[in-house]
């Protein structure tokens, strides 16, 4: 192979690779999902929010042209305290009452399992994927306590991906996971007050 | 031809995978579970997190900004209406010194000055950004009111003219009635409030 090729190929490799070096610090926001839904304003306390994630630091990577790791994406704000500011922000917005100092709220808790953003590499393009995955778990005053996982998938295809991609795709898996657990809450808020009210659950 | 084959080979070399999004879907029904099979959460996490959406706080306060007339593509609101919104916000921004608005006469002004067909139709970024550099403002501030369903989301951004890239946004949703929107104009005046340091 003669040099001019050798030059030509890390041209034509350094245009298509892409260059991606650079971390970023994004900032979210959440347009929020919930609509007031309920009449009785069931009181909740949302307890805590717990980060599980296998990698706590970041969320998300860049990649470059060949599909390797190149840089890393994070959040301008604490995750944990984020997350808990939008679920308690749906919670407000579908009926519920937080009541923190109530003792027949419903104690609810949530663990982040994961919250990423990465993109795969294509021919000439980027395919991002986004996950937002969260347990939650319910205590209610009488004592029975409910855990259930949710998992929140979106994927776009970029010609360029930009700061603003990534924080797209991370908005709107956040937004399908708010729109399908806040509203699993609330059913199982509904249903158990049913119960405690003397009505049975038909199949 | 030589060069075509080195192209298509650089690029056969961009693909690959990915690596940290795991195939998981959401369980359909809730479990019962016993205090003792939920694991305790560590210490610094154990305070209930906040209320309210955290922002990261931006250097904002006491810029000069352009207030431009809110777009209203819901058409809920009549004409007279959307400017008294876009009065009542550009006075409410310009409370407790969170913004100096630039009289939106001024903007009007350079508006009929460069022969835009009207004062209305300056919506877009570019016609926002050069009228914000001839008035010298340092930033321009665009709230956008749509419909979605049965719902209005109205949305602002404050554009940084010097950095060329926007500061902030915010986003409300709620219903498409005059008074619905004048709430949202609210909470999104609250947010900037919240973000301004």
């Amino acid at each position: 192979m003669k040099i001019g090729h050798v030059i030509a190929l890390l041209i034509f490799s350094g245009i298509f690779a892409g260059c991606a070096f650079i971390d970023s610090t994004l900032t979210l926001a959440h347009t929020p999902v919930m609509e007031k839904t309920i009449s009785t304003a069931y009181p909740v306390f949302l307890a805590r929010v717990s980060d599980r994630r296998p990698n706590r630091n970041r969320i998300g990577c860049k990649k470059n042209g060949y599909g390797s790791e190149s840089a890393d994406l994070f959040l301008d704000v604490k995750l944990t305290d984020w997350f808990g500011g939008v679920m308690n922000e749906e919670f407000r917005r579908s009926g519920l009452s937080l009541a923190p100092d109530n003792p027949q709220a419903a104690r609810i808790e949530v663990d982040l399992l994961d919250f990423f953003v990465e993109p795969e590499v294509n021919f000439g393009s980027f395919h991002l994927y986004a996950i937002v995955h969260a347990e939650v778990i319910v205590r209610l005053p009488k004592g029975t306590t409910f855990a259930r996982r949710f998992a929140a998938h979106t994927d776009e295809s970029f010609m360029m991906v930009t700061d603003g991609s990534y924080t797209k795709m991370l908005e709107e898996a956040m937004m399908n996971w708010m729109a399908e657990a806040v509203v699993e809450i609330l059913r199982l808020l509904q249903s158990q007050a049913r119960t405690a009210a003397g009505w049975r659950v038909l199949s | 031809m030589r060069f075509i084959l080195l192209a298509a080979l650089s690029c056969l070399m961009g693909c690959g995978g990915i690596d940290h999004i795991p195939d998981v879907r959401s369980e359909s029904q809730w479990r019962t579970v016993s205090m003792a099979a939920t694991q305790a959460a560590p210490k610094e996490e154990a305070k209930p997190p906040p209320t309210e959406v955290p922002f990261r706080k931006i250097n904002v306060r006491g810029a000069y900004v352009a207030v431009f007339d809110i777009q209203d593509k819901s058409k809920a609101l009549s004409k007279m209406e959307l400017e008294s919104l876009t009065d009542y916000l550009a006075t409410k921004v310009a409370e407790n010194g969170l913004f100096h608005v630039i009289p939106r006469e001024e903007i009007k002004k350079r508006l009929l000055g460069t022969k835009k067909k009207s004062y209305k139709n300056c919506y877009d970024q570019s016609c926002q950004i050069e009228i914000g550099r001839e008035i010298a403002a340092q930033k321009t501030l665009s709230v956008n009111i749509a419909p979605i369903g049965s719902s209005c989301i109205v949305t602002a951004a404050l554009y940084d003219l010097k950095k060329a890239a926007t500061d902030a946004t915010a986003t409300t949703r709620g219903k498409c009635g005059t008074d619905a929107l004048l709430a949202q104009i609210e909470e999104i005046i609250a947010k900037f409030r919240r973000m301004a340091k």
